[in-house]
């Protein structure tokens, strides 16, 4: 029968990496799930934490069991399996209970202390049990505690795999199912092996048997809560994943985990394109854009002029008005010179508890157009009737993508500058206006059961609208697939998309014909005829002066814009009513809303032959995304106004208003990184000194690395002066040998105490043998020797500070030949 | 009949005692054998450990020598056989011979019947009269014409053999190795310490002989003080790990055996008795590890000091 050491040597196996490494990827998976569903980026902050506190614990817990000299953590003693929990192994419980636990707790200190939002029910279990199965691959030291750990990967990762269709996740889940393979024969292979050697026979049928019983009194709890509270079932809303719904293979369902119900039913239900039988819509004052740009951008200021001349006109005054009043409300123009806002009045809707214009599921922020003007005259923006673009948006098709009909809006001209595609969905619930909401790029657009072409037609400006009817209905889902434009090359001097004014071509008599009547369509979007004035050229001067002399167009456009980003956004600073140019007057206060912001960047950029116009829409927060539902909110406040540049044949949107973010592009990590190196360089000639100050400091401190780093540690060692003397000792010790390994003079696996610190002592801090050789007695007793034998005298506390005082204070000096230490060395 | 049977309590050694017992020993041995102080402290070991010694050197360089002044200097009763190939076991153990003045058999007790045996080129005994001393080096006992005969409590055996000469050598079995507790090279002595010798050899004819400084009762009262020197878990926890890695290691193909753990262990405890500590620290393991490895463990490829060196090197001690 083998001995009692013998066996608990054979029952218990030092941790496996591959099961650690099995749970990072698992955690891994779960990090990506965390990051799209969460718009939060608290959970970043959480994630780190929680993976600081795990590697705190493997440090602690699992390096000592390889040898690791660099902690000189004692590992925690073996126990056989009917021995109780020694104090270390309840510590590692406590922790690991602990760590289970964090991100509930974190997401509860984010909500309640800090004003997060939180993450979803679903995450959070997530990320409990993704810290459960760390836990378990740093502290497993039977096989069952690995196996458990290894099912919770799995399980993890194929959940990641099932809600999430990111390609990240494949490329996680492809080395993992490498490795778990190899797990899984390496776990066959030692149980072969340790089959003739001892029966590792837990008695796990209490595990078990408490497991099934726990779950039972929880599931009679349930039923309890149930029958008493006939709410209790809807309380599981938001905790099972893909929950509620009727289409199990939606993907927008499988990604925004939460009131799926609602979210299906509400967004492609085909009931929901007829006139909608319901009083609640039908009792709703729905606003139309002309509504929304009176409440939020004031009243248009009358043409004094035009009122002027219908006073000899007695019956054409009010035919004109009546027309002018259309005109308004089938947003024909849009003045940039409007009245200040009398009130804070908001639009609120009756009969429905919900403000929202509409509802975006996808990346935000995201600028939806809704109108376009091309022409700028007296302070009036309009749009030109013969200006649709009849190269880009001639020719529409139905095309089936996975089974749906999409219907191809345009054709990106070159895959260079468009190249990533992206989708969204917009649902319409309070908005009165046959024009869809599109971003500026979209390339294909979806309506559930829609197939027919003529089912979609352009407003004369180029924006999609459903004909026949008098506005889109409500409920209505429209599925968008964008593209992301990839503006690098427009920056690069040489290359072929460096040029965007048309004007020089446009009087090249040699043009091709197409180029020409391409350029004849939109001679009038582009303003060179116009002379700058004092002021806009004044503002050129200074927004290019930093330019380089081969700056291409778009360095320009980018000049103006940031130029104009730099000026006060101010929703109340509208142009007096006797402005005769909006545009100087801006740049005279540098203060003014979107609107004025962007009709003088349009001006700008035409002026420099650069076809651009203006946009009027809605501008998507990811302030308002709904973590739960999935989706952000758009709301009246969000209407605004910003323009677009045409570039190679697409509607390329611009910010000129700092108070929003600019528009996403597309970058490849070469181009980011060069990016970078070209924004350092820039830093690096800006500031010179800073810059030989960060360089001198970083020089500095590669130097003198080892004397900075013992310098810390001496500093740290300080601390240990607090500790009692047992403790203070070990630390101290602990530190030492933390210092002697960044002398590159690691402390060898079989060296004992006596034969390395008596060298150190009195090689390196000049300590007397005799001082040495007590010392290091005192150390033996309190490392090996019985607790009752480790009281310790006055004489050798004081013996212990002295010696420790010494360590700590002394540079340790280098060694003259680091000797080595001979194994079996009877030293001292 | 000198040996030491004593079977009444005996009175608990002050730690005063012990080390004063153990310094006249270690004194009287270092003048015995002169610049051997280790060979003489893990000797020390063994006697205190009830360990058996097997020395492995070459001729005249002390083996002898130090065994008869163990013997002298603990006091108790020497017996020397010399082993030949024609050495019987009833000349180690004894025999019954008919008293023909009283028509009755007369036990004769052999060499064992002592408190320190020098068995001494043992491998020349034949393996029959090896495995003679089997019983009396593991249980203190022979057994006599069905007769159980126990031995002095104090039994020790001191064997010496040649490891250049192998012609007409029957080499130990392994079962019989695993009974020694360590084996003990004494090598060359120093400069200083020949010149001593020389000294020493001039002035008289006979041999230097160490004087009695202990008894029988107090050899037994430091073994048993030996069984107090703690052990902590760690520890234990390295020298399993030490054992463990003796089994696995490619140069070994047996390992470390229970009993030779156990050995190892009583050992590492009397060492640390002889370094005036009352607990056992990894040195200690270290220190007798390759004494007493090397008599039960033969290496296959490396030479075996080389192999046990690269044991403890590979395994990691137990930190503060």
């Amino acid at each position: 029968m083998p001995s009692t050491d013998a066996m608990q040597t054979a029952v218990f196996r030092k941790p496996a990496l591959g099961t650690m490494l099995l749970a990072l990827l698992a955690t891994w998976c779960i990090s990506l799930l965390r990051f799209a569903g969460s718009s939060d980026p608290v959970w970043l902050v959480s994630e780190i934490c929680l993976l600081a506190g795990w590697c705190s614990l493997v440090g602690f817990v699992l390096l000592p069991r390889y040898g690791s000299e660099f902690f000189g953590v004692k590992a925690p003693a073996q126990k056989t399996l009917n021995a109780g929990p020694s104090r270390a192994q309840l510590w590692i419980w406590g922790i690991g209970c602990l760590l289970i636990l964090a991100p509930w707790i974190s997401r509860w200190i984010l909500v309640g202390f800090f004003g997060s939002s939180g993450e979803a029910n679903e995450l959070i279990a997530l990320a409990m049990l993704q810290m459960g199965g760390l836990w378990q691959a740093a502290v497993a030291r039977t096989s069952r505690q690995e196996w458990l750990s290894f099912l919770i990967s799995c399980f993890l990762v194929l959940f990641g795999l099932a809600s999430s269709d990111r390609g990240d996740m494949i490329q996680i889940a492809a080395p993992f199912t490498i490795l778990a393979s190899w797990w899984l024969m390496a776990r066959y292979w030692d149980s072969i092996e340790e089959g003739f050697l001892v029966s590792e026979s837990a008695p796990v049928l209490t595990l078990r048997l408490s497991i099934l019983g726990i779950l039972g009194l929880g599931a009679l709890g349930f039923l309890a809560w149930n029958s008493f509270s006939k709410d209790a079932a809807n309380r599981l809303d938001g905790w099972m994943p893909t929950s509620g719904g009727n289409r199990q293979g939606e993907s927008w369902a499988r990604q925004g985990v939460g009131d799926g119900d609602m979210l299906i039913a509400a967004k492609d239900e085909a009931f929901t394109f007829g006139p909608v039988d319901s009083d609640l819509f039908l009792e709703s004052e729905i606003p139309s854009m002309y509504d929304l740009v009176s409440d939020l951008y004031g009243e248009t200021v009358p043409k004094k002029r035009r009122y002027a001349r219908a006073i000899s006109l007695d019956n054409q005054i009010k035919e004109t008005e009546r027309e002018a009043t259309e005109s308004k409300k089938n947003s024909k123009e849009f003045s940039a010179v409007r009245q200040p806002k009398s009130n804070d009045k908001k639009y609120e809707p009756k009969g429905t508890d919900s403000r929202a214009i509409a509802y975006l599921i996808g990346e935000t922020p995201q600028w939806l157009r809704v109108e376009s003007f091309d022409h700028f005259e007296d302070g009036i923006w309009t749009h030109s009737e013969d200006l649709f673009d009849p190269k880009t948006n001639t020719n529409p098709s139905m095309i089936t993508i996975q089974e749906k009909p999409w219907m191809q809006v345009q054709f990106p001209p070159t895959e260079l500058v468009y190249s990533v595609r992206e989708r969204l969905a917009t649902k319409i619930i309070n908005f009165q206006s046959p024009r869809l909401i599109t971003p500026s790029l979209t390339t294909h657009l979806h309506i559930d059961r829609i197939d027919q072409i003529d089912f979609y037609s352009w407003m004369n400006d180029g924006q999609l609208m459903m004909p026949n009817r008098d506005y889109v209905p409500q409920l209505t889902v429209v599925h968008q697939l964008y593209q992301i434009p990839q503006l690098h090359a427009l920056r690069v001097p040489k290359s072929a998309y460096a040029q965007l004014s048309h004007h020089q071509k446009a009087e090249d008599t040699n043009a091709t014909h197409g180029l020409h009547d391409w350029i004849g369509a939109y001679t009038r979007l582009v303003g060179v005829h116009e002379e700058p004035s004092a002021r806009v050229q004044q503002f050129r001067d200074e927004v290019f002066g930093v330019l380089a002399s081969n700056a291409t167009d778009w360095n320009r456009v980018e000049a103006i814009v940031g130029g104009l980003r730099r000026f006060e956004s101010d929703r109340d600073a509208t142009a007096p009513e006797d402005c005769a140019d909006v545009v100087d007057y801006l740049l005279e206060t540098k203060r003014g809303p979107d609107y004025l912001m962007a009709s003088a960047a349009s001006v700008m950029i035409r002026q420099l032959g650069i076809p651009c116009r203006l946009c009027t829409g809605f501008f998507a927060s990811p302030s308002r995304f709904d973590r739960i539902a999935g989706q952000s909110a758009i709301m009246p406040e969000d209407l605004h106004t910003w323009a677009e540049v045409h570039v190679h044949g697409m509607w390329v949107p611009i910010e000129p208003t700092g108070q929003y973010p600019q528009p996403r592009e597309w970058m490849t990590w070469q181009q980011r990184a060069v990016e970078m190196a070209w924004a350092c360089r820039d830093y690096f000639r800006n500031h010179p000194y800073q810059t030989l100050a960060i360089g001198g400091s970083f020089g500095f401190a590669f130097y003198f690395r080892q004397r900075l780093a013992q310098a810390f540690l001496c500093g740290v060692s300080l601390f240990s002066l607090l500790l009692p003397t047992p403790l203070r000792l070990r630390y101290s010790l602990r530190l030492l040998r933390l210092r002697m390994w960044l002398w590159n003079e690691p402390l060898p696996t079989h060296a004992t105490l006596q034969q390395w610190l008596g060298k150190q002592l009195t090689e390196r801090v000049s300590i007397s043998p005799t001082a040495a050789r007590s010392f290091i007695g005192i150390a033996q007793r309190l490392a090996y020797a019985p607790v009752h034998e480790q009281r310790l005298d006055p004489g050798q506390e004081k013996l212990i500070g002295q010696v420790l005082r010494s360590i700590i204070f002394s540079g340790l000096k280098s060694a003259a030949v680091p000797g080595r230490i001979s194994p079996i060395e009877n030293a001292i | 009949m000198n040996t030491m049977t004593t079977t009444e309590p005996l009175a608990t050694p002050t730690s005063g005692d012990i080390q004063a017992w153990i310094g006249g020993l270690r004194r009287e041995l270092n003048n015995v054998l002169l610049g051997k102080t280790q060979v003489v402290e893990l000797l020390l070991a063994s006697l205190l450990a009830r360990g058996h010694v097997l020395f492995d050197d070459l001729p005249g360089l002390g083996k002898t020598t130090l065994a008869k002044g163990l013997a002298k200097a603990v006091g108790g009763k020497f017996m020397r056989v010399q082993c030949t190939p024609d050495l019987l076991p009833s000349d180690v153990t004894g025999f019954s011979i008919l008293n023909q003045k009283t028509r009755e058999f007369e036990f004769r007790p052999g060499p064992v019947f002592s408190d320190v045996l020098l068995a001494d080129e043992i491998n020349r005994a034949t393996p029959r009269t090896q495995s003679a001393l089997f019983e009396a080096m593991a249980e203190r006992q022979v057994t006599i014409d069905g007769e159980p005969q126990s031995l002095s409590p104090s039994f020790l055996v001191l064997a010496t053999q040649n490891p250049v000469e192998s012609v007409g050598a029957y080499p130990l079995p392994e079962a019989q190795l695993d009974r020694f507790t360590m084996k003990l090279k004494i090598g060359y002595p120093d400069r200083a310490s020949e010149l001593e010798l020389l000294s020493r050899s001039r002035k008289t004819t006979n041999d230097f002989e160490a004087q009695a400084v202990l008894h029988g009762d107090q050899i037994v009262q430091l073994q048993q003080a030996v069984t107090g020197v703690a052990v902590e878990q760690s520890v234990r926890e390295y020298l399993l790990d030490l054992a463990e890695c003796t089994r696995n290691h490619r140069s070994f193909p047996l390992g470390l055996s229970p009993r030779g753990l156990l050995q190892w262990q009583r050992v590492a405890q009397a060492y640390a008795m002889l370094n005036e500590r009352n607990f056992v620290i990894p040195e200690d393991i270290q220190a007798v590890a390759a004494p007493v490895l090397s008599v039960r463990l033969t290496s296959n490829s490396i030479a075996t000091d080389q192999a046990i060196e690269s044991v403890i090197a590979s395994v990691s001690v137990p930190r503060l």
